[in-house]
Order: C-alpha cells, then structure tokens, then sequence
C-alpha cells in the first residue's frame, strides 16, 4: 500500500475523555497537538517542516476522542482571531450559557467511523438523548448527538427542501419523545420562530465586524448547523478602520486599508454550505475545519481570491475539481484537506468499498513519485495528474445510467508507459481518444432549470404551488434550489453553467506542495499523495479528454 | 416589468386541471379502450397523443401504479381469452403422440403437417403480441419512466412478455391436461429437427421463429441472458435429444461396418448442426451441439472405427485412402488432442511394414548368390541400375533393397502425413517412434546404411544431377535420424569408406564431402571429427606423395624411373580398426618381405618421411595398397602382348617373385610364403586372385583347384591372355565393401563394445572431474544423455564401468545413502 | 419501411400542432430529439400521427410549443458544435417548459 495516498485508519477508540467543565476554555487548551497548531500559526517564520509532518494533522496525532470544545484552538488558522476571537468565543460563552451543560457535542473515534458507538460512549452524556444499547446507524447517531439541540428551526431556511430541512424536523420531534419521528413535509412546517441563539449570536460576531472594520470574522465554534440567509452578505462591504485603537497583536494592523477578509467557520455542525458564503469575493481565508461537510460546492471557484483553505476534519470523499482550479490559476496557496475520508485510488490493497477504481493513469503505476536531478524543475512545484477514474453518465433526468447503459467508448487507454523512462514531475500527456462526439446541446430540461436557477423569482416559488406537477419534475426543480443554494455549478470541460450534471468523474491529483503551504518544492523521490477531485460535465460531450 | 415581478414564473395548472379526463376511470376507460384496438390492429384512428396524455394525466394524478397494474390485467385477460384459445386450438391430436421421436418415418406428414400449422399459429401470436406491445409501451411511455424510476417495476413490456410467458406458453393445453403449450412447442420443434436429420426438408424460417421468441422470454424478470426461456427449456432438451439420436447413429454406422461410411456420415453431420443452429437454432448452440457430437458419435466410436476390420486405417494406410486418413484424422483431432486410436492404429501398421521389409532383407541376403538373374530382377525392382552391370553379393543387394524399401515406406507416410495429417506434430513423432523402432529392431540397420552410401557413393550416383545426388543422400540420412546406435553406424561407414579411399574406388570425392557435411548437420561435429581426418589425411598424402616424387628427383635416385611410389600416410587412430589391428600384428610378426626394388624404394620414403617428421612411426599396410605392374607376354607370333595389371600389393610382391623363376619352373606354395613372410590368409586370397580367378590367371596353380595347398605350384602363365590393355586383379573378398559374415560381425560387435566402454568411461570421468561428487542415480543421467547422441549405452555397461573405475580409484564411493560417488584427483 | 403514399413526400416534415391551434412544420430529424416525438412519429408505428405526420398537443401552448420547436431547432443546430451558445429562455416561461419538457422528455 502507498502510505502516501491516505491516512491510515486511526487507531481504535479510546475511552470516552470526560470533562469536568462543560464551558470552552480554548485559551487554556492543553491538547496534545497543541505545538502543531503553533507551527500553522507560525508558518511564515519558521522553517520547513518536513513533509511527515504534515501527516501529524492525520488521525495518527489527532484525537482520537474529542469535543466539540476542542475545535476552537485545534484548527490552527483560528490562531490569526487573536484575542479578538477570543473575546468573541466568550460573548458566546455567556448567551449560551443556559445551554451549555448539554451542548457539547462528542464524538467517538474519528470524526467519520461513527457507525459504531457502544452505549458505554455515552452514558457520560448522562441527560442526552436517549440511551442506546443497539448499533446505532449513521443516521440515528447523528440524531442522537443533536438531540440536545432544542426549540429551534432553521427558520429562514424554510426554502430548503433538502434533507438536512426535514432532518431538523425528526430530531424536533424526536427530542420530545422517543420513536415519535414523523416525516414532516414542507408544508406543515412551523412559521418562523425566533431565530436560534446561535443565528443571533454569529450575527453578532458579524456586525462587530462591520463595525469595528475587523477583517477577521471567527464564527467557530459556535454551533452553527446551517448559515443563516444574509448572514455573510454583508461582508462583501466591509471596510478596514484605519488601526488605531486596535493594539498591534497581529502584524495585519499594520497593513494597508484593503481588507484581508478572513472567515472562520471551524468547529461547527455545517452539513452543507451556502452560495452565500461564495459571494465574498474577497476572501482571502476560509476555514471549515471540523465540521460535518460532504461535499464543497464547485461555487467555490468564484473565490478568486482565496490564498488559504481548511477543509480538515469534514466527511469530504472527494474534493471538487474548482479547488484544483484555484491552485492553479487561482491565488490559492495553502490548502489543508487531511484528514478526511478521501476517495483512495483502487491499488488492489485497499478495501474495494473505500476504493475508487482507477480507468486511466497518468503518471508510470511503478513510479508514482517524483523524481529528478539537480535543481527542482518548475513542475516540481506543480500539481500532478495522477490518475484518471471511470466516468459516470446520467441521463437528462439526473438519474445516472445503468451500468450496461454506460457508454465505454473511452476505454481505459492503458498506456504502455515504459517504467524505465525517467519520470520528472510532469504528468505524461496522453492522447486520449475523445469519444466518437457526443452532442453537447443541454437538454430542454437543462435550459428550463438553468434559467430558473438563475432567476431570484426562485425562491419566491412555494412548495404548495408545486403540488400536484408531475414527479419527475418536483424532482428537478429540488435539485435545481440545491445547485442555486450553494452557488450554481458550472461545467468543469466547457465551463457553461449547469443544472444537472451528465457526467462525473474523479481525478487524483497530487497538491502535497500546496498542501504544505508551498514552501518548497517535491524533494526528488518524494512519492506522490494524489488527493480526489470530482470532476462534473454538463453534457455527454464534456468527458476527460474531450476538446475544449 | 415591476407587474412581473411578483408574478414573475407562471406556474402552469394544467398539470392539475386537465379540462377532460381529470378523473381516474375516464381516463382508464379511454385509453383501455384503445389499447384493446391496438390488440385487434386497429390502432390507425388512434392519436398517439392522445393515449399518451390519458396515461401521463394517470401518472400526474398519483396513480401511476394503478395504471400499471389495470394494464397488466387488460394483458393477461387478453392472452387467456384470445391468444391462448387460438393457439392451443391449432394443436392437433397427431401432435401429442408419444415423445418418443425414433419412429419419424410414416405417420410423419400427417404429424409434420399439424406442427407447421402450431408453429406458425405459435409465431403470428408472438409476432402479434410483440409488436401490440411495443406500440402500448410507447403510448405508456411516460407510465414507464415513473415506474422505472421511482417505483423500480420493471416495463411494461417486459411485464408483458412475462405475462405471455405465463399465460400462453404455460398453460395447459386442456383444461383437463398436464401437457403445456410449451412442452408441444418443444416436442414439435424436435419432431422437425428430427425430420430434416432424417433426410427430409422442413421449415426452418418457421422454427427460427419460435426459437427467437423462445429468445426473446425469460425466466426472470430481470431479463438476465441466462434466464432466456431457450436455454432453460428448449436447448437442454434439444442437446438430450441429440445425444439419444447420436448414440443410435453411432450403432447403427458401426453395425454397417464400414469406416470410411462412418467418417462420411461424421463430416457431414458435423456441418449439418452447424448450418442448423446458424439457420434454424440459435448460433450460441453450435458450441453445445457439437460438443454432444464430439461425445457421442466421435469419441465412443473412433477407437472401434480405427480399428474396424477390412475397412479400418490399416487397410486406408495400406490402400494409400488419404481421403478417408483425412477426415478420420480431423474426427480424432476433434475429440482427442493425442488421437490415441488412430496414432496407435498408424504407429502398430508402420512396425508391421518395417518387420516386413527386415524380414525381407534377411531373405534376400539367405538366398543362395548363384541365381544371378532373379537377384538382377529382384534389383531391377529396386531400381539399382548398377546391379546390372556386376554381380553384388546378395548380402549387399539385401541390404540396399532394405535401405530402398525403407525410404518408400518413408515416403508412403510422408505423403499420408502430410496430405491426411495436416502435417500434425503428434502424428509425426508418432510416426518417427514406429520407424525408428524397426528400424532399430534390425541388428544389421547401422551396417545395411553404410552399405548404401557405399554402393551409392561408388556406383549409383554415376550420371546422376547434383540435385539428384542431393536428394539421394538426403534419403539415408533420413534413415540414419532413426539410427540409435550411431557409433555403430560410424564404425562401420569409417570402415567403407576407408577402402573407398584407399582404393579410389569413389566416384566423386565432392559427394563424399556433401555427405560428411550432411551427416555433421544431422549428428554433429564429433561424429565426422574421425572422417574429416581420413579425407586429410589423404590430402596430406598426396601432397606428401609429390613431394617426395620431387626430392627423388633431386637426389637422383635411379629407382625412380621404374617404381612409382604413391604413399597414403594414415594416422592410426582415424582409420578403422581392422586396417590399425593387423598394424599391430604385423608388429609382433616380422613384415612382409618386399622384392629388392621396392624395398629400396621403401626406405627411401621412410628415411625422407622420418627426416621431415621426427619421432613418428611408419608401418607398412601391405593389405591395403595396390600396385601397377606391366608385363610383356612374347606371342607365339612374334608380337609382343602389353598388359599393365592392377593389384594388391601382395600380389606384385608375388608376381615380381617369378621375374626370378625360369620358364616352365614353378614355385610351391610353401616357396612363395617363404620369401614373401605373407600371412596365410592373405597369400591364400592372393593366389587364388592370381591363378584361380578366371580372367585373371596371369599364374597357373596345379593341381587346378579352387582350394590353395601349401604343397600346390605355382607357374607364370605366359600365354594369359585378355582383351583389355589394363586388367585389375582384385582380391578375392575384401577389395569390396559387402555385409559382414556372422564371424566377422561378433567381431565388430565385440570392438564396438569395448569402444563404447570407453567412450562411457570417457563420459564417466569427464562428468565426475566437473562435479567432484555426485549420487549414482544422478551420474547415470547424465552418462545417458551425453551418449545418446552416438548410441544407448546399456546400463548394465555403464555399472560395471563405474565399478572397474572404482577399482582403478578414478572414483570411490563417498555415500551409501544415497549411492554417491566421488572423484579421486 | 413502407410509408403510406399520402404521406411520402411531406415525410421529411412533420407538423406540431398547440392546444390553442397553433402550428409548427418541423424537418422529422429536428422533432425527433423528442423522444416522445419521435415515437409518435415512428413509421413503423401505427398510430394516426405516424400516417398523417401530425400531431395535436392538447396540453401545450402555442407560446410554449413556440419555444420548444426553437429549442429543437437550437439543439439540431447546434448538435457538433463545440461551444454550445445559451439559448435565451423567459425566467417566466421555465416552469411551463420544463412541463413541456417533461412531456415531450426532451
């Protein structure tokens, strides 16, 4: 097994850590990776690290045990808030308090393999939730760990038909007696409430920021489970105060008036993100670390101006192809993605569950490293291409094509790539037959919903209205609200923007130099750690290979 | 603009609110009504449109899956009521006779008659439904993408086939009976098959149909390949079926006895399944079908038909058939990658002919030599021109009609192997085994070679091309491939050859050197090693020869002018045995005791010889030179009579003694071998060449006997007369290469075994030099293969070789356990 | 394939028509895109729309099957291109067309 390709698994669970004081106390957070978080926070003085260090974020020296009260000080961008951050997280502290006894959230093992959790994990929890002596699925856990989380809706996020909506709905109602779970559909849903503390909370955070020009917006920790709407919007507008009154914590006091926005989300529940939060046009940091993310929205491509990421500790199983795209024509330097339970390349080793299947190679199978002689070549630098999977099509109803139905023109074209042949760090180019061309006209369905989704009249559209349109169609149009809420797609071949994607696909490529925060090139030798990117087409014409 | 804005997506109602058909039972009503005229082919007035709105106003209205299941019900009452009843209708009475499919032939068209009228009702019902099915699934299009997708039914149309399946295919024929419509289909489609393997034409685009429907239905509603009714039901029973008939046919053609018949019959149906499951069947069967063939009428039958009497392979070989080889070897092939029956049936016919030939040669060679014309008749069969001209012993003629016989058995299978056998290697080795082991099982085999290249070499390839003197060698050495003790050949080809040379009796020294070439390539180097050396030797004495001739000159040497020396300088160890082994005797005898003038003549060479080459050895072979003598006979006429004679050394010692003898004088026996010291057996041969021969008395013996009495005289005849100039005396046996008496065989065997004594001792002690130690199973391996080349070493040899180098301490024994032995340095 | 003969030489074309009346000649190829179409159209079929080469849409518009037919113009158009152009489609109309769509499963 390549060791590089992906963490191992984490050692087995250890006994649950109890905490006495259910209060954050990040500041004086003594956690055993502590002097990691510093090397992140002093990235730009220090020396290189050696590259094994980078692993020491992977479940090897992570927790294996932790706490949601764990986060705030884990991740180590967070460590730019300053105090200012600090003192955010203790306004915080204090309107949650009442909740705060029950509130924190803990989980077993790594932040993925929950399936499994014995009763024994939780007894400590004591009045949370009920107690569970049977395996508890994936889904059940995830209700059981917010069953602390009461009274709230996600208000504004009636427009949402997505899952996480209903979700919210069955731990309501599960809080309030067990097996009373009713599937509650849009249009029972309770009015709009008081908004959670929590929404409150982070507006709070944000408003402080507008106001004292503050470019660092730390909203982690804060128990966030979705954005709430016109939360991130104002940022777009914030303007740096000149730093006057500000003591010189950070050496950004000292820089010039444009604003370094920088936003914080680590350390909170976001199963999903907004296309809210791609409109910050500016942003130059993001991190959300430690969240319960599946997927980052291709959106993410309009932040242009993105020169640092932390994806770490999320459920991302692949990462999207528009993160690749900011590495390399974007300003994007610094990308922090391990660990996450990444799609691994099938090398015949791993779990054939876990592992994707590989159609295509782009770099010699033997050599997946990087080698070269005397000074670094500029494609030491570079992301490799590293391999290519098989693709998937769907039909023009978004339903993907049965297996026999799967055209397999484009055969896995395996090179014979000679093992001998020097590999530098550059990926082969290989001729790749594009398929006999497939037309590349969206469909009528496409065009419909690509104008809906791009029209505000949108979300003004009510479920009730809805009623009683075929199917068929319901189901299109719930997609298409999902593409628009987390910012629009647009195809990864031509570039067009999209509904339904047609085609999918997974391309590894090894970024282990941005990884690191580009501080020096592959050292020769070095094996290649391909990360998953999820490719998408708009038509069965956009396939690998296929002409731009 | 700001009006839109509110209002901004109209969102059509339609869907709701059709005008028309907004309840469930119109629409149904409308399009049940449709679908049934679809049925009865009346759908032209229908609007597609129309049926597919009525179903996507069902699906929009949630009741998708009640559709789904009204359409099923509207399918099967249709099948049962309609399509059943006129299917099982056209099933007639004849149709359900007993399965039992042998007696095809009288009641056949009454029976064949009734299936064509079922099938082709069984094929319009299919067609039919088929096609009412395609066009209602395209009308429920819509119903079809919902139930696809959120409800994972299967289509319609597959439901539908299902249905057909169910409803028509397996019902009951009568109410009252077992028998389904399917079992008659099946039972029907054999019965035709049946038919047309019996001669007879049918219907096969009809049958093709109902195997495609069988085609087009599955078990499963999954629609897996595997599950296609025609491979649970019909193919199983078809192969069943086959097997039965096969099995009779295969009685039935080997009751008639006749192989060829057999091979015939075999082919041919070969082709026929093939062509019945492109036509008629379905191609994925020919497989299948042919495998049960290959079973059931090739590989229980082949050995027996190999084997049939009269007409089996022996008499196909015997009879050159390649027809009928041909296409017994393509059914063996087919069943069997080693063709036992048949290699085993060819190999046992080939050993059969070799002992024939072997048995002829023995023959041939116990005949008396007396009947000179039967024996030249006898070769005029062999085609051996030369025979003609001088008589041959008939041990020689034996062993060259042995040689020819061979080669046209060779040739025989050569051409069946190649024309029949499709130049299959198996058949090849095979055929390779039978001939080497006759050929081996002739003790003479190595000796009966040599003698052909010999009569070759010296007469027959006289006015023959380069391509056919090529092509003629090429022959023997074919036959020597065969040869296992190659030594044996050797001993005696050096042997041959030898007086070939000596005596210049080749008739083209290139050919002899084509031959050594020949025989390298196909044995090996070491072989020729000791006959490349004769033929330098010769060269060098030629050489030597002038040479010489040249420093006579010089010196002056009167004998010069009068005695000719031509010298053969041959290294002892090269030349064969017999000419070395009286070498030796001659050396504990005294040597013969030459007249004056050549004894001079003698030494000079030897002290001009040993002055070149110090530290040699010359001995003198008498028995193997000649010499030129001129005599002069004074006629009674006053002419003087000039004969030069050829003979053998011996014989012009003999002959120059009575230069010395007055006219009318004589010498005795007991005189002669006084002053010549010539051993008696040779001086006995000598004289009887000289004086007893016929047209060679150039002396007269009395008594005038055959026999040679040391108390006979001796005369010069001066009245010895012949018509030719020259005349050569050649002495009696021995100037020619002929088979070996019994005696002189032991002889040969006996030195043959002390040579490969050697030689494995050779082997023995070259081996174990190399490994130091080595177990006895191990060495005996390896003596094995490195002889085998040049001869089979008989193991029994090879032990006691072991033991006397162990009692000579070449070896010792190091291990019991393992035997192991060690080399002693 | 045996066409009917009143219909051999207009069988290039076929002709859609609206709920409200409305009618739209389209070349045969172009209004096969449809899959719904294209079975309605099918010779082989024998349905009156397949004789007759046109077929009444009762529940689409001639504002909407308007759009539609320019789609299936775009999309023959357009079918071996590369840079595919947007097609321009009223915010307004989308709901309808995606109806339409869903109907004609285009």
């Amino acid at each position: 097994m390549d060791p590089t390709l992906d963490p191992p698994l984490p050692p087995p669970p250890r006994r649950l850590h109890h905490r006495a004081s259910p209060t954050r106390r990040h500041h004086h957070h003594h956690h055993h990776n502590h002097n990691h978080n510093h090397n992140h926070h002093y990235r730009l003085t220090l020396t290189a690290r050696s590259r094994g260090d980078d692993r020491s974020s992977q479940p090897s020296s992570d927790p294996a045990f932790f706490s949601s009260d764990d986060v705030p000080g884990s991740g180590g961008l967070e460590n730019y808030t300053g105090s200012a951050a600090a003192a955010a997280a203790a306004a915080a502290t204090g309107a949650s308090g009442s909740l705060a006894g029950s509130r924190k959230r803990r989980y077993r093992g790594t932040w993925w393999g929950e399936k499994m959790m014995s009763s024994g994990g939780h007894q400590p929890l004591g009045n949370e939730g009920p107690k569970r002596n049977k395996r508890v699925d994936f889904r059940e856990k995830r209700l059981v760990d917010s069953g602390v989380w009461m009274g709230s809706d996600d208000s504004a996020a009636g427009g949402f038909l997505g899952s996480d909506a209903s979700w919210g709905e069955e731990v309501w109602g599960h809080s309030h007696g067990q097996g009373q779970r009713a599937t509650v559909l849009g249009g029972l849903r309770r009015g709009i409430e008081e908004e959670p503390r929590e929404h409150q909370i982070a507006r709070a955070i944000v408003n402080d920021c507008l106001e004292r020009g503050d470019d660092s917006v730390d909203l982690s920790g804060g128990n966030l489970r979705s954005i709430p709407s016109g939360l991130l919007r104002p940022l777009q507008h914030l303007t740096k105060l000149p730093a006057i009154t500000e003591p010189p914590v950070t050496e950004d006091g000292y820089a010039s008036l444009e604003p370094f926005l920088r936003l914080f989300l680590a350390g909170n529940a976001l199963p999903t993100l907004c296309g809210e939060l791609f409109e910050l046009d500016t942003l130059r940091v993001l991190s959300l670390r430690n969240n319960k993310l599946t997927a980052i929205p291709p959106a993410i491509r309009r932040l242009t101006m993105l020169q640092e990421v932390n994806l770490s500790v999320n459920r991302l199983r692949t990462l999207p192809w528009e993160l690749l795209w900011l590495i390399r024509k974007g300003d994007l330097k610094h990308l922090t993605v391990r660990p996450n339970p990444l799609l691994q390349i099938d090398d015949g080793d791993q779990d054939p569950d876990e592992a994707a299947v590989v159609a295509e190679w782009h770099v010699p199978r033997e050599l997946r490293a990087c080698v070269y002689d005397g000074p670094a070549p500029e494609e030491a630098w570079a992301p490799v291409h590293v391999a290519t999977g098989p693709v998937r099509r769907y039909n023009a109803e978004g339903v993907l094509l049965p297996a026999e139905l799967q055209q397999h023109q484009q055969q896995p074209t395996a090179m014979e790539l000679d093992a001998t042949v020097t590999a530098d760090a550059t990926p082969q180019d290989v001729d790749v037959m594009p398929p006999p061309a497939a037309s590349r006209v969206p469909s009528l369905r496409e065009c419909a919903l690509l104008s809906l989704a791009r029209s505000p009249a949108f979300d003004l559209l009510h479920d009730a209205e809805l009623a009683g349109y075929p199917a068929l169609m319901l189901r299109l149009l719930r997609d298409a609200r999902e593409v628009r809420a987390a910012g629009g797609r647009s195809c990864s071949v031509c570039h067009r923007g999209f509904v339904l994607a047609r085609t999918e696909w997974i391309e590894w490529w090894d970024c282990s130099t941005y990884e690191n925060g580009l501080k020096g090139p592959r050292p020769s030798g070095e094996s290649l750690r391909p990360l998953p990117f999820r490719r998408l087409g708009c038509s069965w014409g956009c396939v690998p290979g296929a002409e731009v | 603009m700001a009006m839109r804005a509110r209002q901004r997506i109209r969102a059509p109602r339609r869907g709701l609110t059709a005008n028309k058909g907004d309840d469930f039972e119109t629409n149904w009503a409308d399009l049940s009504t449709s679908l049934k005229k679809i049925h009865t082919k009346d759908a032209s007035n229908l609007s597609f449109e129309q049926l597919y709105r009525n179903s996507y106003n069902i699906v929009l209205m949630m009741r998708g899956e009640d559709l789904y299941e009204r359409i099923k019900k509207l399918e099967q009452d249709w099948l049962e009521d309609e399509v059943k009843t006129r299917v099982t209708a056209a099933i007639s009475s004849s149709l359900l006779l007993a399965k039992e499919l042998a007696e095809v032939q009288d009641p056949g068209n009454e029976r064949r008659e009734a299936g064509e009228r079922f099938l082709a009702a069984m094929k319009e019902a299919f067609e039919d439904h088929q096609l009412c099915m395609g066009m209602i699934t395209d009308v429920l299009m819509y119903m079809d993408r919902v139930m696809l997708t959120d409800h994972r039914k299967p289509s319609i149309y597959a439901a539908a086939m299902a249905l057909f399946r169910d409803h028509v295919l397996r019902s009951p024929i009568r109410s009252d009976s077992k028998t389904t419509v399917v079992d008659v289909l099946e039972s029907t489609i054999l019965f035709m098959i049946q038919l047309e393997r019996s001669g007879q034409i049918i219907d096969r685009p009809l049958i093709r149909h109902c195997v495609t429907m069988m085609e087009g239905l599955y078990e499963t509603i999954t629609e897996e390949e595997s599950s296609k009714l025609y491979l649970t039901i019909f193919e199983p029973a078809f192969l069943e079926a086959s097997k039965r008939f096969y099995q009779a046919e295969g009685r039935r053609l080997l009751e008639t006895g006749d192989a060829a018949t057999f091979c015939k019959v075999a082919t041919d149906r070969l082709a026929e399944e093939t062509e019945r499951c492109t036509y008629t069947l379905a191609s994925s069967t020919a497989p299948k079908i042919k495998e049960v063939l290959d079973r059931e009428l090739i590989e229980n039958n082949i050995a027996e038909v190999v084997k049939l009497e009269g007409t089996g392979v022996r008499q196909m070989l015997d009879n050159d058939r390649l027809d009928s080889l041909r296409s017994i070897y393509v059914l063996s092939a087919r069943v069997d990658p080693k063709k036992t029956p048949l290699t085993t049936a060819v190999q046992k016919r080939i050993v059969e002919m070799g002992r024939e030939i072997n048995a002829g040669a023995v023959e041939l060679a116990q005949t008396p030599a007396e009947p000179k014309k039967s024996s030249a008749d006898k070769s005029d069969k062999a085609k051996k021109p030369a025979e003609k001209e001088k008589p041959v012993n008939q041990q020689t003629a034996a062993a060259i009609k042995w040689v020819d016989d061979i080669l046209g058995l060779k040739k025989k299978f050569d051409n069946i192997w190649e024309n029949s056998f499709q130049s299959d290697h198996v058949m090849q080795s095979a055929i390779t085994t039978s001939f080497s082991e006759f050929i081996n099982s002739e003790p003479r085999s190595s000796e009966y070679l040599s003698l052909f290249f010999d009569e070759n070499l010296k007469k027959g390839i006289k006015g023959k091309t380069e391509t056919e003197v090529d092509s003629l060698l090429d022959n023997g050495i074919t036959l020597l491939r065969y040869v296992k003790d190659k030594d044996m050949f050797e001993a005696y080809y050096k042997k041959h050859l030898s007086r070939r040379l000596l005596m210049k009796r080749s008739v083209s020294m290139d050919a002899e050197r084509q031959m050594i070439s020949k025989m390298k390539l196909e044995v090996g180097n070491q072989f020729t090693q000791r006959l490349e050396a004769m033929f330098k030797d010769m060269t060098i004495s030629e050489d030597l020869t002038a040479s010489y001739k040249e420093h006579a000159k010089k010196t002056g040497d009167p004998n010069t002018k009068r005695i000719d020396l031509d010298i053969n300088v041959l290294t002892s160890t090269m030349w064969p045995m017999e000419i070395m082994a009286s070498a030796t005797r001659d050396n504990v005898q005294l040597g013969c005791i030459y007249p004056k003038e050549v004894e001079s003549v003698k030494q000079s060479f030897e002290q001009y010889y040993l002055g070149k080459h110090s530290g040699r050895k010359l001995s003198w072979q008498p028995t193997m030179g000649t010499a030129d003598i001129r005599l002069e006979f004074p006629r009674p006429n006053g002419k003087i009579q000039r004969h030069e004679l050829n003979v053998s050394t011996y014989a012009m010692v003999i002959l120059l003694l009575f230069n010395d003898v007055a006219t009318g004088e004589s010498l005795t026996y007991t005189d002669i071998k006084e002053r010549t010291r010539i051993s008696d057996h040779d001086l006995i041969r000598n004289l009887q060449a000289l004086a007893v021969a016929q047209k060679t008395r150039v002396l007269r013996k009395e008594p005038m006997s055959r026999d040679v009495k040391p108390t006979d005289k001796f005369f010069f005849n001066h009245d010895f007369q012949s018509p030719f100039l020259k005349v050569r005396i050649g002495v009696v046996s021995g100037s020619a290469n002929k088979v070996e008496n019994q005696d002189q065989r032991k002889e040969t065997e006996k030195k043959m075994g002390e040579e490969r004594g050697a030689s494995i001792e050779a082997a023995i002690v070259r081996i174990m030099k190399q490994r130091k130690s080595l177990a006895h199973s191990n060495l005996m391996t390896e003596v094995l293969s490195q002889l085998s080349a040049r001869f089979v070493p008989d193991v029994n040899m090879i032990k006691k070789r072991i033991e006397s180098l162990i009692d000579r301490e070449y070896l010792e024994r190091v291990e019991e356990d393992p035997p192991t032995y060690g080399y002693v340095a | 394939m045996t066409t009917p003969d009143q219909q051999t030489e207009d069988q290039d074309y076929v002709t859609l028509v609206s709920g409200d009346g409305f009618e739209f000649v389209l070349a045969r190829s172009t209004a096969c895109i449809s899959k719904t179409l294209s079975m309605m159209f099918d010779p082989l079929s024998k349905f009156s729309e397949a004789l007759t080469g046109r077929c009444v849409l009762e529940n689409i518009s001639g504002e909407v099957l308007e759009k539609v037919c320019e789609y299936l113009c775009y999309n023959e158009k357009n079918k071996n291109q590369t840079n595919v152009p947007d097609m321009d489609i009223p915010p307004e109309l989308c709901l309808e067309l995606l109806m339409a769509a869903d109907y004609l499963d285009v």
